[in-house]
């Protein structure tokens, strides 16, 4: 089933973006031939109390074959609280963290607990290693992303399927021995932008079978990220549509 | 037809990018690629005239389909010797990017030679959040620029930064043209742009080496007439390089 992994819904406050709504995104996969997609909530980042946006999203895409992608700040003190209602309210498959924005490092008591939650729980872990276009953040300051630290934190090995969300393609590279030890790890292609040839050279480095489909819609141009599949062999591009990692 | 009219080598890597831009070139049917060879912020006389060779090495190599922007450092003292030898090896633009704003005093003479002779500026313009660099213009420069002297042709590189920022700071201004080159990949910018400029006044531009597919997805993802696509794609660049007198 050729799935999005990294797609939203909702309004990122400090940009316009247009078409931000579910039906929005529903048009645009359904265009492009895509047939699912883990969603989250742009509302539930920003919230102290996530579930909330969490549990809004939920009611919008019941029904409809998508799945949901809790978000999670470990730094709140609800955060256990908030999973336990999410699992009593609605059903979700996976968690959503995005250390530059909520300020914490992969050796932080709070992100290890919520680790070892995921664990528990069986879902995998979507890690935005960015968030949009940090030139264009209006009161908004992220955190720079630490690759080194990432790759300490991954170097554990992965009992969950970890996907590294809008990871830059020289990070990426970069990564190549980290993302190839893991069986665990994937990255996905909204931050393939800074190339133009990027599949190729994660063919170079051995890491086509690393990469889903994710696209940030709709903070990113869908195509953006789905043109990098134009020239490239229609079975490797099935094989990244189609991936699960679970 | 597609005309590139924002692209790049880097002189530290000219080979490795002529690789690039052509592939780019072949995979994507691009007819005409705008080139300006780049290095440093702030580059001394022989970076200029060094980053400026390699260009015209790369036009000479491939001339039905490479053409050359003439980087100038508006500090320098010899800006328009170094503009008006570009012109004399068939360049046909200038590009200004971040060693001073595009509406410094020292623009003025090479914009008055640009004026004289049709050629079109090139301007980096960026509104960023993070990181500003002391001399690099945004949108509000250009404006300057671009009412100081409206007979002169400019190109606004990167929508200015951001198109809510950027394009609506020039949008009054027939003088003043924007490429979407970069990658600033905004939902509807293109669509956005359209409604505030119109489909006369945007170009096609990938920021080559560095990314571009995402500057193709722009256009195929807007809502766009075949008339606006051809526009924005190469109609518009066609009308701007009309070359020297």
């Amino acid at each position: 089933m050729k799935t999005d992994y990294n797609c939203f819904v909702g309004a990122w406050p400090f940009v316009k973006r247009r078409q931000i709504d579910f039906d929005g995104l529903r048009i645009m996969h359904e265009k492009h031939g895509i047939e699912t997609g883990f969603v989250s909530s742009l509302g539930a980042v920003f919230y102290n109390d996530p579930f909330e946006g969490d549990f809004e999203l939920a009611k919008t895409i019941k029904g409809s074959g998508y799945k949901q992608a809790v978000s999670i700040n470990p730094m709140l003190p609800n955060t256990v609280y908030d999973i336990k209602r999410a699992e009593e309210s609605f059903s979700y498959d996976a968690f959503r963290i995005y250390p530059t924005i909520h300020g914490y490092d992969f050796d932080s008591p709070q992100f290890i607990e919520f680790h070892h939650m995921a664990i528990q729980k069986k879902k995998p872990v979507f890690i935005h290693c960015a968030f949009g276009d940090i030139r264009l953040d209006y009161l908004l300051k992220q955190n720079p992303f630490e690759v080194d630290s990432l790759k300490q934190f991954l170097a554990s090995g992965m009992r969950i399927p970890v996907v590294l969300c809008n990871m830059r393609h020289g990070s990426m590279i970069d990564m190549e021995q980290t993302l190839n030890n893991d069986k665990n790890i994937y990255v996905d292609m909204s931050e393939m932008r800074h190339s133009m040839f990027s599949l190729e050279d994660m063919a170079d480095a051995g890491l086509l079978n690393k990469v889903v489909f994710g696209a940030f819609y709709p903070m990113f141009d869908f195509l953006a990220a789905y043109m990098h599949f134009d020239g490239v062999e229609e079975k490797t591009c099935s094989n990244i549509l189609n991936r699960k990692i679970i | 037809m597609i005309i590139d009219v924002h692209a790049h080598l880097w002189a530290n890597n000219y080979k490795e990018d002529k690789k690039t831009v052509l592939k780019a070139c072949e995979l994507f049917d691009i007819d005409k690629i705008y080139i300006s060879t780049i290095s440093s912020y702030y580059p001394d006389y022989e970076e200029i005239e060094y980053c400026n060779k390699l260009t015209c090495e790369f036009m000479k190599e491939q001339p039905s389909r490479i053409a050359g922007y003439i980087y100038i450092d508006p500090t320098h003292s010899n800006r328009v010797e170094v503009l008006k030898r570009g012109l004399d090896n068939g360049m046909e633009g200038v590009k200004l990017w971040v060693a001073a704003k595009c509406d410094d005093y020292r623009v003025y003479d090479i914009a008055k030679y640009c004026i004289d002779k049709n050629v079109p500026v090139l301007a980096h313009a960026f509104h960023k959040a993070i990181g500003l660099l002391e001399h690099e213009s945004t949108a509000v420069n250009i404006r300057c620029l671009a009412l100081r002297y409206p007979e002169l042709k400019i190109i606004m590189a990167h929508l200015g930064g951001n198109v809510y920022h950027g394009l609506r700071c020039i949008a009054d201004l027939e003088n003043v043209y924007s490429d979407f080159s970069g990658t600033m990949i905004g939902t509807g910018d293109i669509n956005y742009a359209l409604e505030l400029v119109g489909e006369d006044r945007i170009l096609f531009g990938t920021d080559l080496p560095g990314g571009g597919r995402q500057c193709f997805a722009q256009v195929e993802e807007a809502s766009l007439t075949h008339l606006q696509k051809d526009k924005i794609y190469y109609k518009n660049a066609q009308k701007i390089f009309g070359g020297s007198k």
